[in-house]
């Protein structure tokens, strides 16, 4: 009869105060007393369980297990340290299958080849009490060495095929034959991890050794017994039992061996000492006892060194049981003669321990052949005092009895399982209490076999376990977080928790509480039954690092666990819990925080002010748990967000957000006079709002450039950089000289030298010689700045553009290419333009007489050149405006004139081109003319006048001129201005040298006075002295008017279809002298308009509008219009005549009249 | 002869099935990873030959210590293939063992020598290894710096230069130049950044160390607590 304890007290008074005081109404996934009984059905190769509730005293439904095979021997034991239970079975092939439950569910560890056909249990499982290791020895189905072999799993470790270790071969010296039975028992006390081994070989020796927690070992120096007990066959029946005294820890064993019906065949043997190295005693005959022991069984009281023994024999098939003081059996013979017989493969007698307070009952039951098979026959031990007990009638019925079964709830000790399976292929359980000293039996599997059709009516197809570890929920008590401390754990604490990142920047916490159990293992710290979470995320089980009992720890390590898996969740209030064997824990509060780990910017911890559209102003702050956007969250830096740093409310502009990088604009409202300092974030969207500093003082801000003034210029020339933070020493140690690491360096790597003042803001320099254009960087303590482009211009002045040539001071006459100017000076002028400011600009001309080269050529000093006043660059110039104008005064001759412009600037003449005006050839081509000499007149002549014209004619040597005559009737007449009292023929061009200008309409017979006058090219001006008279020829010319008609119009004249009429004039005479003309026309109207006219036109001259009078009705009108030319035939003239909009006209008629005079 | 004939038979069956073994495999690998598993089959890494040269450092100046090298081989810093994974053959010390082995040649020029910058100078590799490190090391004594240029694992040149600084206390939280790395690998912000340069410096602003990564991202500073 095989007993299994529990022996930890400790544990006991643990779980009970938890469950009484802590978690009253905790719902446990399982509860003490609860257990579980696995067993076979017939050809079904899964083995089922069956939970056993203790609190309702029932059975759950039947489970499968794993598929692997169908048990006849089962041995089921549980786990004193975790949620575990390890379970074999051999099936009829000799296949020993091992398995694991973890708490959840059922895993096939391995299996291994046993030998036989499952008609002895050639295997046995047993748990170190301490460790909570497991090992399994197992037949070898091997005879002479190697007769066993085992394997181990460390209790640290989980089910897992993996986590066995392999198998080894056990060579026990005093065995050789094939090992049928394997038997274990392990010492119960504390901190011993203790296990003995008996087996009995197929040649019904018996022996043993003891596991001392890592090895085997001491074996006995000889068989115990050579000769035990079988039915028919060896080994046949279990006919020896082992365990271990409760408080010293020596080993009891006891076997049957011969005997008879009065002759004692029960014997044992002890091996003192309490270790593994405990001393053998020989094998000692049972005292008192008058009948063999075929089948027996041994249990230890789990408070005492007492135990029970009872056996019955074949032969005499009586009861005899026994108590073992610890020293000394006290037996009892014949205590019921009316058993039924053993036979092979079964056991008939089960012991057992139970405890109610003060009260320790022993108990025994055994297979009485009176009465019924539905009947338990059992009876009591009180000391040394035995009772037999009323049968315990089944509520159901019970075949012949086969296998017995006594397994005591190692917690309460008050209450034990007796299960059995019978010739039915049954399987029954019956639960026993002790409560004070009263013992109530009762049908735990409600009335019902556990199974009905198990896989033998014979062998041991079942084993049932209690759960010896209760798994209680977890209690939190606090956390420590060991990289940053300022996060611990403390009551109703809202700034605790942790951040995560990865190496470097991982967090450690120690959780630190009770009943978390024992580890699950690495790579099982992290299930659905074991786990650390933080609100809805779990810890990944590579971040787990450590778990005991009591502590926890794990680390925030993003490499395992990224900012992306965790995903919204951020902590808070009650969010840390540990779930351990599938109950968890109340939470504690844990926020996690943001954490900051780089900084992406232009230099290492350091960026300038934003400045918009440069990038160098914008830093990314790398981490974790930023939230997903800015509301709620802030970046400052320096203490500034991005209107103030007196009393910041808001953040700096960031330019995009999310959970792991921020790009934020350094703000433009630090100081300039501020250098280092903070660079702090707070938690955005989603988050709880958790800030980190990333830096306290060591964020930097670099300087930089934001205008150049000028932004360009030349060497030599004072610019002004003006920008931020310039002083990187400190605000009061801007530099005083330019230094290696204080310069403001211009491209082609040229430091100015000439140092002139340095603030915070702005810096004054000379742009040094040999720079050119490029970026000016200011260095300040070795920091540098951002660069602006400086253009370095030559001073040298371009061409100058928009030359011109006057004749007056007032710039008004502009003397055309090539053109001549009667005086002198005249005047030149340009415009000039510099390429940089600064400076004076100076005009400077060179002119030269129409074939002569000039002399200033190339970009030098020039002798010829004549240069007017200078005004300051870098223009333009116009001088035109500004009196920047040239003054000459050359001779009488034609001249060409190129132009240039010197820019003196920082004391240096720079000269531009020379322009050439007039785009012409040079020399050759004239670009002005000087001609101060008027012409000279000669021979004037009125030649021979008509009676109406005369024609005047003249000379003027030496150039051409001009023609002009002013007359007067009169001899003489005085000219004086000619204003009004002469009249002037209009000055005609071209100049010629012969002139001739006919005076026409004079008057007959008249006396007239001229003179000439003739101007050249330059504007001199000759006039012809004295005054020369004519006289026109006196004549009889008659004077005549003619009427001329025109066509009538017969239809109407509207505004719409006015009258364009055509007509032609044939006068009567030759050489006519016409003196007027003038059309009349006249016909009849009608108007409605209030004032009608009508609009007479003759050829192409001036229209003329007249008047009619307004009308009701029809009425008559008469227009004369007066011609001042009109074509004589074969010329043709046009009549145009075009009423207004309202008038009419009807009957249209015309006459010219034209009054002229003739010569007969 | 059927001994002969029963050998060859089983070579060939084994040939074939080895053939079969191997297909089924490749397709399975194949159908289960898609098409680009395969082109990453045969993609070879880069191997970076480098011509290295030796730095003409004259003085320390507070801009070297903050100026990474941005200059080698640019390393993607979350490879997607065997074609992105770059070799570095020089590359045989890390950032911390360049500085392990030049010590003890800075503490014989100065007994007072300490740290005031570490810098590759070579490619970097995502395990932290570079195939060229500059340290240098200060004295309070001497008033003077300490260059030690390391090639792969050995001192290729090592002087005396200009420097006030002379050298900090090293932090006690070091971790490796790899971490560092691995530290901007885990953010998705770098998933496709490239690193040409890591620089082991001290920020005097706030008296920390720091690792200086140079990116693709742009000059990255990653404190060492």
């Amino acid at each position: 009869m095989t007993t299994r304890f529990v022996k930890k007290i400790s544990l006991l008074v643990a779980y009970s105060t938890a469950l009484l005081f802590a978690y009253p109404h905790t719902s446990f996934a399982v509860a003490q007393g609860d257990g579980k009984i696995l067993y076979s059905i017939s050809a079904n190769t899964t083995p089922q369980t069956r939970d056993f509730v203790s609190a309702t005293n029932t059975f759950n439904a039947a489970a499968g297990t794993v598929a692997g095979g169908t048990a006849l021997q089962a041995v089921l034991r549980a786990s004193p340290t975790r949620d575990e239970m390890v379970g074999g079975y051999v099936n009829s092939a000799g296949t020993l299958q091992v398995m694991c439950y973890n708490g959840t569910s059922w895993s096939n560890e391995w299996s291994v080849a046993v030998g036989g056909t499952g008609t002895t249990r050639r295997f046995d499982i047993s748990y170190e009490t301490t460790s909570g290791d497991a090992i399994v020895l197992y037949s070898t189905n091997t005879a002479t060495t190697n007769e066993l072999a085992y394997r181990t799993k460390l209790g640290s470790t989980a089910c897992g095929a993996a986590n066995w270790s392999g198998a080894t071969n056990l060579d026990p010296v005093r065995t050789s034959g094939v090992v049928q039975w394997v038997k274990l028992a392990w010492d119960r006390r504390a901190a011993q991890n203790l296990i003995t081994a008996i087996w009995a070989d197929a040649s019904s020796d018996l022996s043993a050794m003891v596991w001392s927690g890592s090895a085997w070992g001491n074996e006995p120096s000889a068989a115990l017994e050579t000769a035990l007990s079988v039915v028919a066959a060896a080994q046949d029946v279990e006919s020896f039992d082992v365990d271990y005294e409760s408080t010293s820890g020596d080993v009891m064993i006891a076997w049957g061996s011969g005997g008879s019906n009065g002759t004692n065949g029960a014997f044992y043997a002890t091996c003192t000492g309490g270790t593994s190295a405990c001393t053998w005693t020989g094998k000692t005959a049972m005292p008192t006892f008058l009948d063999d022991a075929t089948t027996l069984d041994i249990s230890a009281d789990p408070n005492s060194n007492q135990i029970l023994f009872g056996s019955i024999g074949k032969t005499g098939v009586d009861l005899q049981y026994g108590v073992w003081s610890g020293s000394a059996w006290t037996n009892t013979a014949n205590a019921d003669t009316s058993c039924s017989a053993p036979a092979a493969g079964t056991k008939m007698v089960a012991t057992g321990w139970l405890k109610s307070g003060v009260n320790t009952r022993g108990v025994l039951v055994y297979y009485d052949a009176s009465g019924t098979s539905s009947d338990i026959s059992w009876v009591t031990l009180s000391g040394t005092t035995w009772t037999a007990q009323t049968d315990f009638t089944s509520a159901n019925a019970i075949g012949i009895h086969k296998n017995y079964l006594i397994e005591i709830d190692p917690l309460t000790q008050d209450r034990m399982m007796f299960a059995l399976n019978d010739a039915n292929t049954d399987i029954h359980a019956k639960q026993l209490v002790l409560s004070g000293t009263t013992f109530t039996w009762s049908n735990s599997a409600g009335g019902g076999p556990i199974e009905a059709n198990t896989a033998s009516a014979v062998y041991k197809t079942f084993d049932f376990a209690y759960h010896r570890y209760i798994p209680v929920a977890p209690t939190l008590t606090t956390y420590t977080n060991s990289t940053e401390s300022g996060l611990n754990y403390a009551g109703s604490c809202t700034g605790c928790g942790a951040r995560i990142g990865s190496s470097g920047f991982l967090q450690t916490i120690v959780i630190a509480g009770t009943g978390f159990g024992p580890d699950p293992g690495a790579g099982n710290r992290s299930t659905a039954s074991n786990n650390i979470k933080v609100g809805a995320h779990q810890i990944p089980a590579a971040n787990v690092t450590a778990w005991s009992d009591t502590s926890i720890t794990i680390t925030t390590n993003t490499v395992n666990d990224s900012d992306a898996a965790w995903g919204t969740v951020f902590g808070g209030g009650a969010a840390l819990t540990v779930t351990a064997s599938s109950l968890t824990s109340a939470g504690l509060n844990f926020y996690i925080f943001p954490q900051v780990t780089s900084i992406t910017s232009l230099a290492l911890d350091a960026a300038r002010e934003y400045d918009s559209g440069d990038t160098d102003g914008v830093i990314t702050l790398n981490g974790t748990r930023f939230g997903t956007a800015v509301t709620g969250g802030y970046v400052r830096i320096l203490g500034c967000d991005s209107a103030t740093c007196s009393s910041p409310s808001g953040t700096a502009v960031t330019n995009s957000w999310t959970n792991t990088a921020i790009a934020v604009q350094v703000p433009a409202v630090i100081a300039d006079n501020v250098y280092t300092g903070s660079l702090v974030m707070q938690q955005g969207t989603g988050s709880n709002n958790k800030t980190h500093t990333y830096t306290a003082s060591g964020f930097r801000i670099l300087p930089r450039i934001t205008s150049l003034a000028p932004s360009s210029g030349s060497i030599g020339d004072s610019i002004t950089i003006n920008g931020n933070h310039f002083c990187q020493a400190g605000a009061g140690s801007c530099p005083v000289a330019f230094s290696g690491t204080n310069k403001v360096t211009f491209t082609s790597a040229v430091d100015a030298t000439v140092f002139t003042s340095w603030s915070n803001t702005a810096i004054a320099a000379v742009v040094p010689a040999t720079t050119v254009t490029g970026n000016v960087v200011v260095t300040s303590n070795s920091y540098t700045s951002n660069g602006s482009t400086f253009t370095v211009a030559d001073p040298t002045p371009g061409a100058p553009t928009s030359l011109n040539q006057f004749k007056n001071v007032g710039l008004t006459q502009s003397i055309a290419i090539g053109e001549p100017a009667s005086s002198t000076p005249i005047y030149l002028t340009m415009t000039m333009t510099a390429p940089v400011g600064g400076g004076t600009l100076y005009p400077q001309i060179e002119y030269k007489d129409t074939s002569t080269n000039f002399a200033c050529v190339g970009s030098g000093v020039c002798a010829s050149a004549v240069e007017g006043s200078g005004f300051a660059g870098a223009g333009p110039v116009d001088c035109t405006v500004s009196n920047c104008k040239i003054a000459i005064s050359p001779a009488d001759n034609t001249y060409h004139w190129q132009a240039r412009i010197r820019h003196n600037k920082n004391s240096t003449d720079y000269y531009g081109p020379w322009a050439s005006f007039g785009g012409n050839a040079d020399p050759g081509a004239t670009d002005f003319q000087i001609d101060t000499t008027p012409p000279v007149i000669t021979s004037v002549s009125a030649g021979t006048p008509g009676s109406n014209t005369a024609t005047i004619t003249w000379n003027t040597s030496g150039e051409i001129s001009s023609s002009q005559v002013q007359y007067a009737e009169g001899s003489p007449i005085t000219f004086g201005a000619c204003a009004g009292d002469c009249t002037t023929i209009t000055d005609t061009l071209p100049r010629v040298f012969s002139h001739s200008v006919t005076l026409t309409n004079l008057n007959s017979g008249t006396t007239y006075s001229f003179r000439v006058r003739s101007v050249d090219a330059a504007g001199n001006e000759s006039v012809s002295t004295p005054n020369i008279t004519f006289a026109t020829q006196s004549v009889t010319d008659p004077a005549k008017t003619t009427w001329f008609h025109i066509m009538g119009k017969t239809g109407t004249v509207t505004n719409a279809s006015p009258l364009s009429q055509s007509f032609s004039i044939s006068m009567p005479e030759n050489a006519t002298s016409t003196k007027s003309i003038f059309v009349q026309l006249g016909g009849v109207y009608v108007s409605a308009g209030a004032s009608p006219t009508v609009t007479v036109q003759v050829n192409s001259e001036a229209v003329k509008v007249y008047t009619l009078a307004p009308i009701a009705t029809t009425s008559t009108f008469k227009v004369l219009h007066q011609v001042l030319v009109v074509a004589i035939t074969p010329g043709t003239n046009t009549l145009t005549v075009t009423p207004d909009v309202n008038t009419t006209l009807y009957g249209l008629s015309g006459d010219i009249v034209v009054d002229y005079s003739y010569t007969p | 002869m059927n001994t002969t004939y029963s050998s060859q038979k089983k070579i060939i069956t084994i040939a074939v099935a080895l053939l079969l073994i191997g297909g089924g495999l490749m397709a399975l690998w194949y159908y289960t990873r898609g098409g680009a598993a395969v082109v990453e089959l045969f993609e070879k890494p880069v191997v970076v030959e480098e011509r290295l040269a030796l730095p003409n450092t004259k003085e320390v100046t507070p801009a070297l210590s903050r100026g990474v090298n941005t200059q080698a081989y640019n390393t993607p810093l979350v490879p997607r293939s065997n074609g992105e994974r770059v070799i570095v053959p020089g590359a045989t010390l890390t950032l911390k063992e360049s500085y392990t082995k030049s010590f003890p040649l800075a503490y014989l020029w100065a007994p007072d020598a300490k740290l005031v910058l570490i810098k590759s100078l070579g490619a970097v590799t995502l395990d932290g290894t570079s195939s060229q490190w500059q340290i240098i090391y200060g004295s309070l004594l001497k008033k003077k710096g300490y260059e030690v240029v390391m090639q792969g694992d050995a001192v290729v040149s090592k002087k005396e230069v200009i420097s006030s600084n002379s050298g900090y206390d090293l932090p006690r939280n070091w971790y490796e130049a790899k971490d560092a790395i691995v530290s901007l690998q885990t953010l998705p912000q770098f998933s496709d950044a490239t690193i040409s340069g890591i620089n082991f410096f001290y920020n005097a602003d706030s008296g920390v160390w720091g690792y200086g990564i140079a990116t693709s991202r742009g000059s990255t500073a990653m404190p060492v607590r």
